[in-house]
């Protein structure tokens, strides 16, 4: 009986059609039920990680602006601490210099002070504390905090943002897939509902098809909702992070490399290595790496030569950036980069394709216009590159963004660093960075690249060094020759002296000092050509060397433009080590005034090796006292001593004979202005920094003046 | 098929006399009455249990929605509190830093006897103090960003809603809700072909799957109530 109830249907024959459509719709109105309960989930999930991403970018946002003003809280500490120690030293010299001065002891108490102040400030910043200060240089690793304070953490808060996003965006590609699938259950109940209006075939077919396709949706459906959605592993988000701190702190120079700065490179490449290995497929990491590469290779290849590792770099680059691009990030920049990499990597073709499609993403990019420019002038496409050039022109004074001036300006030190390495293609490439410089003049000083065809001559009959003179006026001193290096020890800017008949009244004088290939834009000056003159005059003078801070040693070049167009170029090296200026030691000093018949004993005594020298002449006696390290030769000091056999003033005599000790000390002939500060401080003590030493001053009465030099 | 087999005397079933005759058939018309409604019923309960779980997580999506908007617009005033927070830190930090470093040179002068000088310096220390907020430096004078921080926080608060997170819980707790009503209605959707089985079938095919449907839809049901309350 079971067996028999168990087999048949509990339909009537004349209703079993009617039956099984019936059925079959109810079933296919449980499986639409079921797919749009899942795509309200899927879209509630899709809601709710948007939410969440949003949330995300919101506090992004509001951690870069917080970090930013921290770091400027931070800055300013430092701004002040540095102010402090300048303070302490300006009243110590003060006081130092005019001991017997009424405010001396104020002076002092407040050197003290500002000392006690400057500790005090070091415990207010972290950029005064270890790891990011030295106390033994006194310097602070700005980049170091900067990676860690800004980079670091708003890179992770954009990073998260981004994988949640994403989670969401994949939810919603679910929640649609989803809607795909009711529309083909709907196109199923249609047959169905359809079909069991119908008589044979008709019905047949119907009910099969909508049976399949319920099926199908069945079976699409079920794969979907038992499929896990990707997330990017947290600790896969905070290496990207990582490798794009350390890329900023190894990057912080791009015109030097030092092998701490390729440490971190290869710190930043195995972070970015370590997070595709939690998740093979993020974008992210693998652009993170790529900029690692592509940074590394590059100043590998133009700071050091090309080389296999440069070369190599440059291809696991290329990969990462075509893996990128695959990952779905299509921005301008991965594909300038990667037509960058393209370029290093010797493929022209695929570089211009790559860089094609940067610029119909980003026309307005002049750096990127440049970038093709030199891409089309290495492959000997001159008239391509020549209009490149020229359209990067116009799009940085037509754009608001200044990719413009900046950007010009780091292209330029890569035109040149190309032109090196391309000899074939040097002579295009420095006149594409010669325009570039040349328009970058035009649009500072009047808007507009447009330099003018008929350039002036122009003459340079000098360029001589600056220093500060006692008296606080800016001072010629040295000579500079071009291609020479320029040891002056004090030097703290230059003048350049010109001459022209041609130049008209009024155009736009503009200098332009590059160190090192990077543009200084301290030293830049523009001036009107004087009025009815043939000569004009350029000081070339930082605030730094308005506060007597030597020049910086490096490679330097002065591009000289009058409206915009070069009219002379000079170039010149300044050595790190240039002081102090003396240019004889004691006992060099002992052996000439020997040669010109002064009497010099030598003794050793607790302040070291003492040679003395005498000599009697113009009514007044002249002593010089050199002492000197007996070990090492090293300067401890040199005292010169004028004193008058009688009460007739010695001033004039030791001026003479100081101003002669100096100038064979120094090599120069540049002692009028120490002598002038000599006579305004009378017999009173004083004292200056000069040349790299320690001057003083004294005297007594109006008969006897000395003068010593303290290393 | 109207439904009836179900209801026959089944073989060898007697009944002796006309009355019994007539109670047992009265029983079978009823019966069969109510084994013609209850699939009916049935089918238009789930309808009407449908529409209701339907209806509910609407609302629910959209209280969802409504509660992230409002966490998103916490979250931004709060991103604007923090950053005019940090700003009004630098610029109370460096005026602080400023009056304290002429205060100390005052105090170093007025130690050395130097108090005409000493005056120079509190003079001249006063031009920041303007700007910065006693009320947050310490028992030692020190300024404590931390407390300030937190008071212009507090201060935003009083003024708009800057808490997120309160509107993320209720926000979480509604899509959680849409999720226990779609497993309802998971559930209570396996009623339909039971139902509708019943509705065409007859005999212990149509109580069964009645009943199934029935069993299916009450614990529907009770799962829509729990996630509503």
């Amino acid at each position: 009986m079971r067996t028999r109830f168990a087999l048949r249907l509990p339909f009537a024959p004349e209703d079993r059609a009617k039956a099984y459509s019936g059925l079959a719709l109810a079933l296919l109105t449980v499986l639409a039920t079921m797919v749009a309960g899942l795509q309200t989930d899927a879209s509630s999930n899709a809601q709710r990680g948007k939410r969440i991403a949003d949330r995300q970018a919101i506090e992004a946002a509001e951690l870069r602006g917080q970090v930013e003003l921290q770091s400027g809280t931070q800055y300013a500490i430092w701004e002040r601490w540095y102010e402090q120690v300048q303070r302490q030293s300006a009243s110590t010299e003060a006081a130092q210099a005019n001991p017997d001065d009424p405010r001396a002891p104020v002076l002092n108490t407040l050197s003290a002070a500002d000392r006690q102040i400057a500790d005090w400030m070091t415990t207010q910043s972290v950029l005064l504390q270890p790891p990011y200060y030295d106390p033994t240089t006194t310097r602070s690793d700005f980049t170091a905090y900067n990676a860690d304070y800004n980079v670091r953490p708003t890179v992770l808060a954009e990073l998260r943002q981004k994988a949640e996003n994403a989670v969401a965006v994949k939810w919603d590609g679910r929640s649609s897939d989803y809607i795909t699938i009711l529309t083909i259950v709907a196109v199923a109940l249609f047959f169905f509902g359809l079909g069991s209006q119908l008589r044979r075939p008709a019905r047949s077919v119907l009910a099969i098809a909508g049976a399949g396709l319920g099926l199908v949706a069945l079976a699409w459906a079920g794969a979907l909702s038992v499929a896990q959605l990707p997330r990017v592993p947290d600790q896969a988000i905070r290496d990207v992070a990582e490798s794009t701190a350390l890329f900023s702190v190894a990057r912080a120079r791009p015109n030097e490399l030092t092998d701490a700065e390729k440490a971190t490179f290869d710190r930043a490449i195995a972070t970015a290595d370590h997070a595709l290995s939690l998740d093979g497929t993020y974008a992210e990491a693998f652009e993170a790496r790529a900029k690692a590469r592509i940074g590394y290779s590059e100043q590998l290849r133009f700071l050091e030569g090309r080389s296999s590792k440069a070369d190599e770099l440059a291809g696991g680059a290329l990969s990462d950036y075509q893996a990128t691009l695959e990952a779905d990030d299509t921005s301008y920049v991965t594909w300038a980069n990667l037509g960058w990499a393209s370029f290093l990597q010797g493929d022209l073709p695929a570089a211009l394709s790559a860089v094609d499609r940067s610029l119909e993403l980003a026309p307005t990019s002049a750096s990127l216009w440049v970038e093709r420019a030199s891409i089309r002038a290495i492959a000997g496409d001159q008239t391509g590159a020549w209009a490149d050039v020229e359209a990067g022109l116009r799009a940085s004074v037509e754009t608001a963004q200044d990719s413009g001036q900046y950007g010009l300006a780091v292209s330029r030190f890569y035109l040149v660093q190309l032109a090196e390495e391309q000899p074939a293609h040097a002579e295009q490439l420095l006149a594409m960075e010669r325009r570039i410089a040349e328009a970058s003049v035009a649009v500072t000083v009047h808007g507009t690249p447009v330099v003018p065809a008929d350039v002036p001559a122009v003459d340079v009959p000098s360029l001589v060094t600056l220093r500060i003179a006692p008296d606080g006026s800016v001072r010629e001193s040295q000579p500079v020759a071009a291609g020479a290096p320029s040891g002056d020890p004090d030097a703290v800017g230059y003048r350049l002296r010109l001459h022209s008949s041609d130049v008209r009244d009024g155009s736009m004088l503009s200098a332009r000092l590059t160190l090192n290939g990077i543009e200084d834009a301290g030293y830049s000056t523009d001036v009107p050509w004087p009025a009815g003159k043939t000569e004009a005059t350029v000081d070339l003078l930082t605030p730094f060397g308005k506060a007597h801070y030597a020049v910086d040693p490096g490679a330097y070049e002065l591009q000289v433009y009058v409206e915009g167009a070069t009219v002379a170029t000079l170039s010149w090296s300044v050595p790190a080590e240039r002081g102090p200026a003396l240019v004889l030691t004691a006992s060099q000093v002992a052996e000439q005034l020997k040669g010109l018949s002064w009497r010099c004993t030598r003794a050793t005594n607790a302040e070291g090796l003492v040679d003395r020298c005498d000599a009697h002449g113009r009514g007044a006696q002249f002593t010089a006292v050199l002492t000197q390290n007996p070990q090492t030769g090293a300067l401890v000091q040199m005292q010169f001593v004028a004193t008058s056999d009688d009460e007739t003033p010695v001033l004039g005599n030791a001026q003479g004979f100081f101003k002669y000790m100096l100038e064979q000390l120094f090599g120069t002939e540049q002692g009028d202005d120490l002598m002038t500060w000599v006579a305004e401080r009378g017999p009173e003590f004083g004292q200056i920094r000069a040349r790299g030493t320690w001057l003083q001053s004294a005297g007594e009465g109006e008969t006897k003046r000395w003068m010593t030099i303290l290393p | 098929m109207d439904g009836t087999d179900a209801a026959l005397p089944r073989e060898g079933e007697q009944d002796a006399t006309p009355e019994g005759r007539e109670r047992r058939a009265r029983r079978v018309r009823r019966a069969t009455a109510l084994g013609n409604l209850l699939p009916a019923i049935l089918l238009a309960a789930l309808g009407l249990l449908g529409a209701v779980v339907a209806w509910r997580v609407a609302t629910a999506g959209s209280a969802a929605g409504d509660e992230d908007r409002a966490a998103l617009t916490a979250a931004r005033e709060r991103a604007s509190a923090t950053v005019t927070a940090e700003q009004q830190i630098a610029q109370t930090t460096g005026a602080w830093l400023d009056y304290e470093r002429g205060q100390r040179r005052a105090a170093a002068l007025d130690a050395a006897g130097f108090h005409d000088e000493a005056l120079q310096e509190r003079q001249v220390a006063t031009s920041h103090w303007f700007l910065v907020r006693p009320e947050y430096l310490d028992t030692q004078d020190v300024y404590d960003p931390e407390q300030h921080r937190a008071a212009i926080l507090q201060a935003a608060a009083t003024g708009s809603d800057i808490d997120p997170s309160a509107h993320e819980i209720a926000a979480d707790a509604e899509y959680a809700r849409v999720h226990e009503l779609l497993i309802a209605a998971f559930i209570i959707v396996l009623a339909l072909p039971l139902a509708t089985f019943s509705e065409v079938s007859r005999g212990r095919w149509r109580l069964v799957t009645g009943v199934g449907g029935l069993v299916a839809m009450v614990v529907g049901a009770s799962l829509v109530a729990a996630a509503w309350l």
